[in-house]
């Protein structure tokens, strides 16, 4: 199984049938429905946790993380506008609440705005070890790792990045391209031994 | 915040085929699975808060089953105590089997020392094939090969003793991995295709307690 088809994200095609999560959010804000809740954790929280398990690179944190997640969505839904996907804002919401997190354990770098060539693709060894390649991401300065997950494997444009981010679209692009050239010479030299 | 319209999983697939398009390295990474607990300690949370209404069953889609499994840990007990006997020594006990992917710990006891130099590295490359497997069905959480050097803490205030002789032969823990499983059948059956086994080891399958 691979992690693309593993994911139980789905599309909104894959939807068809299911309320969507607006009239879900409703139940919830209205009538505190806890069934509701459940669908729309089982539809989101997925992709969620495994975008904070490779920001975190450990299980607790990310659990803890995408449980503040949600209280603080709950908590918040009533005010949401839907100017967004749900999934775009409980992304924001998690990573807002990663980052107290990283400021817990240890002082965030400044972004590095000088703005690099984007075009380079990740440009990875084709035989990488899935468990290396994850190994590498995480050791990533934390700047670095979260615009790569959010572009490289959560697909998020430049764009979406910066709004997520609150940062510029430039700064979202050199971070990435810093961060494929740190991943590039990490896997070229890495000897570490993974069971 | 600029409005973002799309959940970025759902735009063109063939935008992504490109390596350096958002999301190429989605396929490359291991999947992720939430703890099955984490669901209800959220909904816990928000009940307790006043942000969901109590609910008195749970999750419902549990609750379907919960009478078949409170007669079968029921009928577990029974059979423990009639038999007098720890039923099923040498494998996870089934009253502990969940019925939805959880996470067990294989801890990995004794075998040969490792014999260094292109033996020890085969042998690593050996484990890591097996773990490479095992990730591209889904199942490895994590794994790690411990060194022998370890700290021993006890009594607070008694200080630490420095305990680096032990070795995997001499019963010290030598590695572990974490793998996540449909049931405790499905985790012994990773378990027995672990090399370590080839090699004299000893390989302990116990379930991790959602916490």
């Amino acid at each position: 199984m691979t992690a693309a088809t593993s994911r139980s994200t789905k599309s909104a095609a894959q939807l068809e049938g299911e309320p969507p999560d607006r009239a879900l959010a409703d139940r919830v804000t209205s009538r505190r429905d806890p069934a509701s809740f459940r669908a729309l954790y089982a539809r989101h929280t997925p992709a969620l946790y495994a975008m904070a398990m490779r920001l975190t690179g450990e299980p607790a944190d990310a659990e803890d993380a995408v449980h503040d997640a949600w209280i603080r969505a709950v908590e918040a839904l009533p005010r949401f506008e839907w100017r967004s996907s749900l999934r775009t804002w409980l992304t924001g919401i998690l990573l807002n609440r990663l980052r107290e997190l990283e400021r817990h354990h240890r002082p965030e770098l400044p972004l590095d705005d000088t703005v690099l060539p984007t075009d380079a693709p990740p440009d990875l060894p084709h035989d990488v070890d899935p468990l290396d390649l994850e190994a590498a991401i995480a050791a990533l300065p934390p700047g670095y790792r979260r615009v790569l997950v959010l572009h490289d494997i959560e697909g998020f444009t430049h764009e979406d990045i910066a709004a997520l981010l609150d940062i510029e679209p430039g700064t979202s692009k050199s971070q990435l391209s810093r961060a494929r050239a740190h991943l590039r010479r990490s896997l070229s030299t890495d000897e570490r031994e993974v069971l | 915040m600029t409005p973002i319209d799309r959940d970025p999983r759902d735009r063109d697939p063939a935008a992504r085929d490109s390596s350096s398009a958002p999301g190429a390295l989605a396929a490359r990474v291991p999947a992720h699975a939430a703890p099955p607990a984490l669901e209800q300690r959220v909904v816990d949370s928000l009940a307790r808060r006043g942000l969901l209404a109590p609910s008195r069953s749970g999750d419902p889609r549990r609750s379907r089953h919960r009478g078949w499994r409170a007669m079968a840990l029921l009928a577990t007990a029974a059979a423990l105590f009639v038999g007098g006997v720890f039923a099923g020594r040498g494998r996870p006990p089934a009253s502990l089997a969940p019925d939805s992917t959880a996470r067990y710990a294989l801890l990995l006891y004794g075998g040969a020392d490792w014999p260094g130099g292109d033996a020890e590295a085969a042998r690593v490359d050996e484990y890591r094939q097996w773990a490479r497997a095992l990730a591209g069905r889904g199942h490895l959480v994590t794994g790690e090969k411990l060194r022998n050097d370890a700290l021993e803490l006890v009594t607070p205030g008694a200080g630490a003793l420095p305990s680096g002789t032990g070795s995997p032969s001499d019963g010290v823990l030598g590695g572990f991995f974490i793998i996540s499983a449909s049931s405790a059948a499905e985790a012994e059956a990773i378990a027995r295709t672990m090399p370590h086994l080839q090699h004299g080891g000893r390989v302990v399958v116990r379930p991790i307690e959602p916490t």
